[in-house]
């Protein structure tokens, strides 16, 4: 225990430094090795990733169908009730349940005699913009001709901008479970109505919004929280998948986001059997190299990304430039003193 | 041409630049560092000469062209009883003056009366052998001179002092019948020798110098304004440079 508390509190103040390479374990165990350097390596294990969305179920459409076919209208909206559930489906991006959701909605409604509330929810339809699922054809005309005429009033209106915000700079934006649609800030013309917007960017959780678009001026703005390890994992995974570098810039964010690493450097193996190297600072890459010699790189990327400084050499340093002038004076004017009092010897010669 | 018995009190022959004391370091020590010392002394040496001279002419020769009260030429004295010549020593000696008075005569003697102005002991330099001229009836002063001037310069070119003081002395030159080995300091000798001044030939002295720093010849002298200037070259050659009766 003694030993403990001594040893955490000479490290106290010593800066770490986590060091990860996926896919090369040697070369992170090699890193671990540099030797002289005022600051802890360690080698943190990659925590595993976790999934990037849960599929929306589907079963409380069965349910609403069944009761539906059994004239068990009230059931049915009971089943279906909840707009979270369209909200919900657009997050995961499932259109098609979506918009399941939504039309059986509809004939439910329009079962149950609540005119009102169908015509609503096909609006709804229409302004998401969502296609119609082949489950139309199971229900009575009364229903697609009320998605048809809902769609045709929605067309006919003008378009609303909506914009979007995010402190996350380049955050993406997704309109009713499209992705890619723009980057913060955004303006997107959309159709009157409800509609789901959410905010993603690589180490945070995505956010989602349910938005009311009825008039210009629309504007909403989210805030986004450091993803948790296994999503930031997860995201970091996706990355790789889609032909990320292990180094670069996105890559290392990831990392450092999933291993809450503030300092992390990552190793990767490069061309021609050199090893090449990244050093992100609070997920921002500062230094980039690439040589033969793993603890020489390490050593390289901490001097250059500033987490320490090396000695400075002797030359370098003002105090030994005031020596050697000093020296220099000293030796001048002793040279000088000597000079001009240098010992005489004066021969005497009688010459009459 | 040094005088053969000149020692300092070292025990070295006078005039040789200093040395270390053999006891200042350990034996197994002091040969490198000395060695070292006197190759970087040696380097940052100035080499300098000066001679002595009497004049172009020997016009800094009266005074060994004196007479005595009686009107002897004190040159005479070295006629022996054959009618030969005996010869004597020049002595020269670099007297301290503890400053720098002026240099006339009774400048000097008034200096030294107050003040110790001794010739340097290791400093002595004794030329033997050195025969001047005896005086002829009827000799012109100037033939004397001459003459005078002609046996001092037998001995021309004699290395008086390797190594000058590092002060201010006057320079003196003594004539004497004297032999060298009489007039040199042994070792037990707290103090030169003096001169017998019946045996005095004649003297001659320099003003004060600083011989390390003097750009000329250094003139030897003498200031009188008769012949009978017999005082005179006992005050010249007194251990004291003092007042002579």
């Amino acid at each position: 225990m003694l030993a403990l508390l001594v040893a955490l509190t000479l490290t106290a103040d010593t800066p770490s430094v986590a060091v990860v390479s996926p896919g090369a374990p040697s070369l992170a165990a090699k890193a671990l090795e540099t030797g002289g350097l005022p600051l802890v390596l360690t080698s943190p294990s990659l925590p595993p990733a976790g999934p990037l969305s849960t599929p929306a179920p589907d079963s409380l459409v069965s349910t609403a169908r069944a009761a539906w076919v059994q004239a068990d209208f009230q059931r049915c909206l009971a089943s279906l009730a909840d707009d979270a559930l369209v909200s919900r489906a657009l997050e995961q991006r499932d259109l098609t349940l979506a918009a399941r959701t939504l039309v059986w909605r509809v004939a439910c409604r329009l079962g149950a005699r609540q005119e009102g509330g169908a015509r609503r929810d096909a609006e709804w339809l229409a302004a998401l913009r969502l296609p119609l699922p082949p489950d139309v054809g199971a229900m009575t005309p009364e229903v697609e001709t009320l998605l048809t005429a809902a769609a045709r009033t929605i067309d006919a209106e003008p378009l609303v901008p909506l914009v979007v915000q995010s402190p996350i700079a380049g955050a993406a934006v997704a309109f009713d479970g499209r992705p890619g649609a723009c980057i913060v800030p955004c303006r997107m013309e959309l159709r009157r109505g409800v509609h789901v917007v959410e905010v993603s960017a690589d180490g945070y959780s995505p956010r989602t919004a349910v938005v009311s678009v009825a008039a210009p001026g629309a504007e909403t703005s989210l805030a986004l929280e450091v993803a948790e390890p296994a999503l930031a994992m997860a995201q970091w995974a996706a990355r790789q998948a889609a032909g990320d570098e292990v180094d670069s810039g996105r890559s290392a964010r990831l990392l450092s986001t999933a291993l809450r690493a503030p300092r992390l450097l990552v190793l990767t193996t490069g061309d021609g059997g050199l090893v090449r190297g990244a050093l992100a600072i609070d997920g921002v890459v500062l230094a980039r190299g690439e040589r033969d010699d793993v603890p020489a790189l390490v050593k390289d990327l901490l001097v250059r990304g500033k987490v320490f400084e090396p000695s400075v050499p002797l030359w370098k340093r003002w105090p030994f430039w005031l020596a050697v002038g000093a020296a220099v004076v000293a030796t001048g004017v002793t040279t000088g003193v000597v000079l001009a009092n240098r010992p005489v010897t004066t021969r005497v010669e009688l010459n009459p | 041409m040094r005088g053969p018995g000149a020692v300092d009190s070292a025990g070295a022959p006078a005039g040789r630049t200093a040395r270390l004391p053999d006891r200042a370091l350990p034996p197994a020590r002091r040969t490198p560092w000395a060695s070292a010392v006197l190759v970087v002394l040696a380097a940052c040496t100035v080499q300098r000469e000066v001679s002595l001279t009497f004049g172009t002419e020997g016009e800094g020769l009266d005074g060994f062209m004196c007479r005595d009260p009686q009107g002897q030429f004190l040159l005479d004295r070295a006629r022996d009883g054959d009618g030969g010549v005996r010869p004597g020593a020049l002595v020269f000696d670099f007297v301290r003056l503890g400053g720098v008075p002026g240099c006339r005569t009774g400048q000097l003697v008034k200096w030294c009366s107050t003040r110790e102005c001794k010739p340097l002991r290791q400093a002595r330099a004794c030329v033997p052998g050195v025969t001047l001229p005896t005086v002829t009836p009827m000799m012109k002063r100037e033939d004397l001179r001459a003459a005078v001037l002609s046996a001092l310069k037998q001995v021309r070119s004699t290395g008086v002092l390797d190594d000058a003081p590092d002060e201010f002395v006057i320079v003196r030159a003594v004539g004497t019948l004297q032999s060298c080995e009489a007039l040199t300091a042994k070792p037990e000798d707290v103090e030169l020798p003096g001169f017998d001044k019946a045996e005095l030939l004649g003297c001659a002295y320099s003003c004060p110098v600083l011989l390390d720093r003097v750009d000329q010849d250094v003139y030897l002298g003498f200031e009188t304004l008769t012949v009978q200037c017999e005082q005179g070259v006992r005050i010249c050659s007194d251990g004291q440079l003092q007042w002579q009766p």
